[in-house]
């Protein structure tokens, strides 16, 4: 479906795993009209971190939610066309109630619960929002809106 | 500031402790700076999120020092820290007591690698895939097929102009490859016509007047590893068609020799000529173009690729920092525009040579325009920002390419790709929404 957007979160237990290339499984999640069709849990089936992109790209997959990565596979991952919310800390559900709302943004620290504990992000990381990491979900016409759209 | 805290924050190491919950509650300056973490937002999280180690599921240091209220030692571990960089480093965990002997907790001390290891792989040449610096999409496109390159046993031919890499891609291949053999590297223009063929086939005792004993050639080097033959554009006629035997019949025989000898070497070629217009002009055999151009590689040059540029310059930065023992950190926004704007001729050899340059001249932390090399500061392409946005409309739809354009100038700085436009901000950002940019 054109309108279905698809994400995968690489999981240590229920968390999101804190290293890409060191989950245990990964969340594959399709969403339509804001709500979730399919979701499913499969081993991490890779190895090497050019696996996951083919992987992540046969899925359709627009946005990847994860913990720490390498800065080059964020490039790899951006030149394939997808959003990188990298260095979140949250439990996965708490991770994807945030992403549906429009407010997940990389270096999340989300608590249990889904209440927002800060960032680890500081002015050092700025040079990661190659991408303004929200707007996969707000595109859709989904999601909170913020900040200076409303003037546009 | 406790004497502790004083102590501390004065080592070399990066220390943190932890309950036994692996809450931290002590996390040192080094730990601050191999992390990229401030302690005030690392202090109350757990070690695992903030400390990102490679072994955290498998084989926790401080879970097994506490666990086994022993000390524990691993080596050859990595983190990635908040900027996304891999650092190699080495742990220390140890069990906290009171003093009563019940266990408080774990501290963690840790060692940062990265010089050591940048040093090892300069030495070994040990490239990986990992090692090509870019977020070019033509490269990152080729890196992504690398690996199936790698694990096949086809020709391959790199081309590019002098000094954008080609070398550091044959031996990617060749590390990726798995092969056990050596990668064996030969410059086929700085060899006389008269040796290139001894050189690369070897000689029998006996051959010719100065033959005293048996000489293997370079395929024999290579046995059951990579033969890397660069400037193959320059290789001498009769020498072609020795080679085109190799590719063919997978045997060559040395000078002096009768018995053809096997090869299993894999044939990785380079040049920076245009090979066809070479078979074109006569000048190189069809046929070995044709073995040689199974698989293709091409690598743009440096003035195509400037998003590079930044990327490349921190690399060499940190690469320099290891080899020398200075401390510097990065360069000034006025000398990375004068390294931007030039144009490179000899391409990333020749930037890492800008930067060397830059390493003797630079007595701060900071690389500023004066330690640049007079060839950057006098051979500035004109790129005249007001020029720059007289190319695209001021009012209607900008072309996306236009807005890609200025987002890779200004390295995804969207003010200042709207500067470049010619727009305001909000005026890209809506431009950028109606190609669904965004």
């Amino acid at each position: 479906m054109e309108h279905d957007i698809k994400i995968a979160i690489p999981l240590t237990g229920e968390r999101v795993a804190h290293r890409l290339d060191c989950a245990e499984s990964i969340l594959w999640i399709t969403f339509r009209d804001g709500l979730i069709v399919y979701k499913k849990k499969s081993k991490y089936p890779f190895e090497q971190c050019r696996f996951s992109i083919q992987h992540f790209l046969d899925y359709g997959v627009r946005a990847l939610i994860c913990g720490a990565l390498e800065k080059h596979m964020v490039y790899k991952l951006s030149v394939h066309g997808i959003t990188v919310f990298q260095w979140v800390t949250a439990d996965a559900d708490d991770a994807v109630v945030a992403f549906q709302k429009g407010e997940l943004s990389p270096f999340m620290i989300i608590e249990p619960g889904g209440r927002k504990r800060g960032s680890w992000s500081g002015k050092n990381n700025r040079d990661y929002d190659v991408q303004d990491t929200t707007a996969i979900y707000r595109s859709q016409g989904r999601g909170r809106r913020k900040g200076r759209r409303g003037n546009e | 500031m406790s004497i502790k805290d004083i102590i501390l924050d004065s080592i070399a190491e990066g220390v943190f402790t932890v309950d036994r919950d692996f809450t931290i509650n002590y996390f040192n300056r080094r730990a601050e700076f191999i992390t990229g973490i401030s302690r005030e937002k690392a202090i109350g999280c757990k070690c695992y999120d903030v400390f990102r180690v490679n072994i955290c599921n498998t084989n926790c240091a401080l879970k097994n020092a506490i666990k086994d209220d022993a000390k524990y030692a691993v080596n050859n571990v990595d983190i990635i820290n908040s900027k996304g960089k891999k650092v190699p480093i080495s742990i220390n965990a140890s069990v906290l007591k009171d003093d009563n002997g019940n266990i408080l907790g774990g501290v963690e001390t840790f060692l940062d690698q990265s010089e050591v290891s940048t040093l090892r792989k300069t030495i070994k040449a040990g490239y990986s895939s990992e090692d090509i610096i870019s977020q070019n999409k033509q490269i990152h496109d080729m890196l992504d097929i690398l690996p199936d390159i790698a694990e096949s046993t086809s020709t391959v031919l790199i081309e590019g102009d002098s000094g954008t890499g080609k070398e550091l891609i044959a031996r990617a291949i060749h590390n990726l490859s798995g092969r056990k053999g050596r990668f064996v590297a030969v410059n086929c223009a700085s060899l006389p016509e008269s040796l290139i063929e001894s050189e690369l086939f070897g000689y029998e005792k006996g051959a010719f007047t100065d033959a005293k004993k048996n000489k293997p050639g370079r395929f024999a080097l290579a046995k059951g590893g990579t033969l890397f033959l660069d400037e193959i554009g320059e290789l001498p006629g009769t020498v072609q068609s020795k080679l085109l035997r190799v590719l063919q019949e997978k045997v060559y025989e040395p000078l002096g020799g009768e018995i053809p000898i096997p090869t299993d070497a894999r044939i990785v070629s380079a040049t920076n000529r245009n090979l066809k217009q070479r078979v074109e002009e006569k000048a190189f055999r069809q046929d070995l173009f044709y073995r040689l151009n199974v698989i293709k590689l091409l690598l743009p040059p440096l003035n195509q690729r400037k998003e590079d540029i930044p990327l490349l310059i921190e690399h060499f930065i940190n690469k320099m920092n290891a080899i020398t023992g200075k401390n510097i950190q990065s360069v000034s926004e006025d000398a990375l525009e004068l390294l931007t704007n030039y144009d490179y001729p000899g391409n990333i050899r020749e930037l890492e040579n800008v930067i060397e340059y830059a390493f003797v001249m630079c007595k701060e932390r900071v690389i500023e325009p004066k330690y640049l090399s007079k060839d950057i500061i006098t051979n500035q392409k004109t790129v005249n920002h007001n020029t720059f946005s007289e190319q695209y409309p001021r009012f209607g739809l900008i072309e996306k390419d236009q807005i890609v354009d200025a987002l890779h100038r200004s390295y995804g700085k969207k003010s200042k790709a709207a500067e470049l436009l010619g727009v305001n901000r909000s005026t890209l950002w809506r431009q950028m929404k109606k190609h669904h940019m965004v």
